[in-house]
């Protein structure tokens, strides 16, 4: 065995240093034994993966991470920091507003959809007070947008937005399966770890909607629940589609 | 419509294809989750290291080369790396850590029978291993220990390590080949 052997290990676990990691490399063109051991360990790592127990997606990972992959530069250098917010939905909003000025890909194309979408098809809805929707979509802010993830086929994105010192949801959705009589579809915006009822959709298909929103406005996730009744103080049913902010 | 290989998935991601990049995230979405989590035991930080996973692939900052294995492996083995660098970054070494998230995850979509088989049979085959083989897997896996450490935390001269990983790793992989061939019967 070589001296170059001993490294294998090292490599496997990116412990060298960059000198170190190609002298391996070149050492793994000239020994065979080396090249098959890693093999060896990499093949396994798949049915090693597989037999973990399965830990639960946090809730809107694909949209963060979609998102901010998609609204990345290609010369981005990469993150050094640490996140430190508990939840990282709040961070990821920050980060997405501070890049409102750069394309932000699909969050962006997401927003023009809906924009268009509800200019040609919108009805507004209000849990309060009719005059309480805006009269026009110009946003003083966008607050966090997403697209929705669901395990039934319900597929749709949310925005929260500013208009006079007043903040709306504005959501779309389409796929929502049938309901059974006397159902609706409810919203609950939620922050931190409380939900509040935050808009009805009775009807299934298509919708799009403006809501104002309860409260500050200030909300980290939209999800929609199937409820016999609406404004209830806690979801009964079982989460259809959410999305994070 | 077919459903695409991987490969296939890569190379239109490579090229700039949004929805072959999504295709390939959600297909592997939960394993690299799960996989991340056994190393982080955190899931803020395993979300950190799925994000950093995809930007690297997505930005071409590492490049999956079709001759040299599956991309299944090649995915591992790039967030494996990431979640251990997250470890050395946050300096410490992985813990069970309770999260109170109630109602904070995507409601689980139950594994496939095959899925469950699989992770039955490779938790079953490394029971099998000699205690040392299977702490030798656990460190070399999981751990990310040098060489070095590996040697002093199982009081082995340097040398024999590699020898000692590689026969435990071939031990594994014969069990598991076992078992592929004879049913659930072990040899």
């Amino acid at each position: 065995m070589e001296e170059r052997c001993h490294d294998l290990i090292n490599y496997f676990n990116g412990t060298l240093s960059s000198a170190d990691r190609d002298a391996f490399e070149a050492h793994l063109a000239t020994c065979e034994e080396c090249r098959e051991a890693l093999l060896e360990m990499e093949e396994l790592m798949l049915p090693i993966a597989e037999s973990l127990p399965e830990r639960p997606v946090p809730v809107g990972m694909k949209a963060r991470i979609l998102g901010e992959v998609l609204g990345s530069a290609e010369t981005e250098p990469p993150k050094e920091e640490p996140m430190t917010t508990p939840v990282d939905i709040k961070q990821a909003r920050q980060q997405q507003t501070k890049k409102k000025s750069v394309p932000l890909g699909w969050l962006m194309s997401i927003a023009a959809a809906l924009i268009l979408s509800l200019g040609a098809n919108a009805y507004f809805l209000s849990q309060e007070d009719s005059t309480d929707t805006p009269e026009t979509l110009a946003m003083d802010e966008i607050k966090g947008m997403g697209n929705f993830e669901s395990n039934e086929s319900i597929k749709g994105s949310s925005m929260v937005f500013t208009q006079n010192d007043k903040s709306y949801m504005l959501v779309q959705l389409k796929d929502l399966p049938p309901l059974k009589e006397g159902e609706l579809y409810q919203l609950w915006t939620i922050k931190g770890e409380t939900p509040t009822a935050n808009g009805i959709i009775e009807k299934d298909g298509e919708a799009a909607a403006v809501f104002p929103l309860k409260g500050n406005g200030d909300v980290d996730a939209v999800a929609i629940t199937v409820e016999p009744e609406p404004d209830l103080a806690k979801p009964t049913g079982e989460i259809v589609a959410s999305v994070a902010l | 419509m077919h459903t695409q290989s991987d490969e296939s998935l890569y190379h239109l991601m490579r090229s700039g294809d949004e929805q072959a990049l999504e295709t390939l995230y959600e297909k592997y979405e939960r394993l690299l989750f799960s996989f991340a989590y056994r190393f982080t035991n955190n899931d803020r930080l395993s979300e950190e290291v799925i994000q950093e996973v995809w930007m690297k692939v997505w930005n071409g900052r590492v490049d999956f080369d079709t001759q040299k294995g599956k991309f299944s492996s090649w995915i591992l083995t790039i967030t494996r790396n990431a979640a251990l660098d997250c470890l050395r970054r946050e300096k410490r070494q992985p813990t069970i850590e309770v999260e109170e998230r109630d109602g904070g995850y995507d409601e689980p979509v139950e594994r496939t029978v095959m899925q469950r088989e699989t992770a039955v049979e490779v938790r079953d085959a490394v029971s099998e291993l000699k205690s040392e083989q299977q702490d030798l897997i656990e460190l070399v896996y999981f751990q990310g220990l040098t060489q070095q450490q590996i040697a002093d935390q199982l009081d082995l001269p340097l040398g024999t390590v590699k020898t000692r990983i590689r026969s435990a790793i071939q031990a594994l992989r014969k069990r598991l080949d076992g078992r592929e061939r004879d049913g659930r019967t072990l040899s």
